[in-house]
């Protein structure tokens, strides 16, 4: 076979592993983008969002309401992952979370349709709560 | 006894102090009086005592530089992209590139489950760190700093310099960490500058490896001029010096799990527990980082070199690219772009 059906043999092999991989990865993640899992509950007045840090953020997005204060309670399980580099930019939140334990932030009540973004130190990890 | 004075283009030239060694090694020469090298345009001035030809000096003077990767000669040679190694390079960092993406979605992660962090524990999360996304940032950097010295003739010392730079310096500032109760935070400041500076050394660094544009080599990162004079007797202990200090650099680098390894270390509170704690987390990351570099210097000689460079240029750029998005994406500059 010539080299230029071995260049086009590759790069199709490797698209496809990467599509592959995406898809295998979706479905059994089971998330949609459209699905936003709901802000768990309500404690004295206040909605908790709960996240669990671990090679991640989960849920990735949360649906949360507006105009309420909530805190913001992640937790980590042996977590020793760039997840533990907990960063909420446009809150000013940077935190290193303990390998193990639970670390609450408070957060001011957010307008309808504003979204918060929450990522790991190195911005490969992030958790998107959207307010309505 | 006459004097003639030769000028020689200087084949292998890629550091600002290399000019230093080709002085001093031909300068020990029998015959010859004076060696001038000019940096800029990469030529050798020397006087000899000799008549004979000038391709018989040149081939001569070459014998003595060339263990280091150096060669004279009389023209200088034309230099011409081989664009056909990027027909094996592309798909190569291709496959690379998927391969990485499917192990950050293997979540491996997910099998540290340590109450407890001990020797092995710590030993264990190095291991999976060094497959994780900090691959991308201390091995690609790794990566690229290898290729590079694997293309300049680097010696088989240069890459365990490096890992004892990193591993020692695990020890030692773990200990730090653990002696004075306080880690290395970065502001989110200092945070965004460091991951824009290493991209943008991966970027260029990436770009040379590439073998396409031969001005890409005044980008490289260089010592700068003073530090190389100081050490003018001693121009290959100054070799020597960088790889150790490269390594030692690698502790702060960004990377989630050396932060965090490092917040475990300020929670032993003694200097052994600091220590015993990043060394044993060192120790588990030096495989892959030992197979990246020992594969670089490897396949750095011999007839695949040229594909090699080209296919770590390839990804070095692609690392680079990918650490400088997500830095301005931590930063809350731009929305995360790539993501796990």
């Amino acid at each position: 076979m010539n080299k230029y059906t071995f260049l086009i043999a590759s790069i199709i092999l490797a698209a496809g592993i990467i599509v592959g991989a995406f898809v295998i990865t979706r479905s059994s993640a089971g998330v949609s983008s459209s699905g936003a899992a709901p802000a768990t509950h309500m404690e004295g007045g206040a909605q908790i969002v709960e996240i669990t840090a671990k090679g991640g953020y989960y849920p990735s997005v949360i649906a949360a309401r507006a105009g309420i204060p909530t805190i913001i309670r992640v937790r980590t399980r042996s977590t020793f992952d760039c997840s533990a580099a907990f960063t909420i930019p446009s809150l000013g939140i940077r935190k290193m979370l303990p390998p193990s334990g639970v670390s609450e932030f408070p957060v001011p009540a957010q307008r309808a349709g504003d979204e918060l973004q929450a990522l790991c130190g190195m911005g490969m990890y992030s958790a998107t709560i959207q307010f309505r | 006894m006459t004097h003639n004075k030769h000028i020689f283009h200087v084949q292998g030239m890629h550091c600002k102090a290399c000019g230093l060694l080709i002085t001093d090694k031909l300068s020990e020469v029998p015959g010859v009086v004076s060696v001038r090298v000019d940096d800029a345009r990469n030529t050798a001035e020397v006087v000899v005592e000799t008549e004979a030809a000038a391709e018989t000096i040149a081939r001569d003077l070459s014998a003595v530089i060339e263990k280091d990767g150096y060669t004279l000669t009389i023209e200088k040679t034309r230099f011409v992209p081989k664009w056909s190694e990027f027909r094996y390079a592309l798909p190569i960092a291709l496959v690379f590139s998927a391969a990485f993406y499917l192990l950050q979605k293997a979540g491996l992660v997910n099998l540290i489950n340590a109450e407890n962090v001990n020797f092995s524990a710590a030993f264990g999360i190095g291991l999976v760190a060094s497959v994780s996304s900090c691959l991308a940032v201390v091995g690609g950097l790794l990566l690229s700093v290898s290729a590079q010295y694997a293309k300049e003739g680097g010696k088989k010392t240069s890459q365990i310099l490096f890992h004892a730079g990193r591993i020692i310096s695990f020890f030692v500032l773990g200990g730090v960490i653990g002696l004075i109760g306080s880690a290395f935070t970065l502001s989110s400041l200092a945070a965004l500058i460091l991951g824009t500076v290493v991209g943008l050394i991966m970027l260029s660094l990436g770009l040379n490896l590439l073998e396409v544009f031969p001005w890409a080599k005044r980008l490289q990162p260089h010592m700068p001029k003073f530090l190389t004079r100081a050490t003018k007797g001693v121009a290959q202990f100054e070799h020597g010096l960088v790889p150790l200090l490269i390594g030692a650099s690698t502790f702060f680098l960004p990377c989630g799990f050396t932060q965090s390894m490092q917040v475990y270390s300020l929670s032993t509170g003694t200097f052994f527990g600091g220590a015993m704690t990043m060394f044993a987390f060192a120790l588990g990351t030096f495989p892959v980082l030992a197979l990246i570099s020992f594969t670089s210097v490897e396949l750095g000689k011999g007839k695949w070199s040229g594909v090699f460079f080209k296919t770590a240029g390839l990804l070095v750029i692609a690392f680079g690219i990918m650490n400088m998005v997500n830095s301005f994406a931590a930063a809350g500059i731009i929305r995360p772009v790539f993501g796990f």
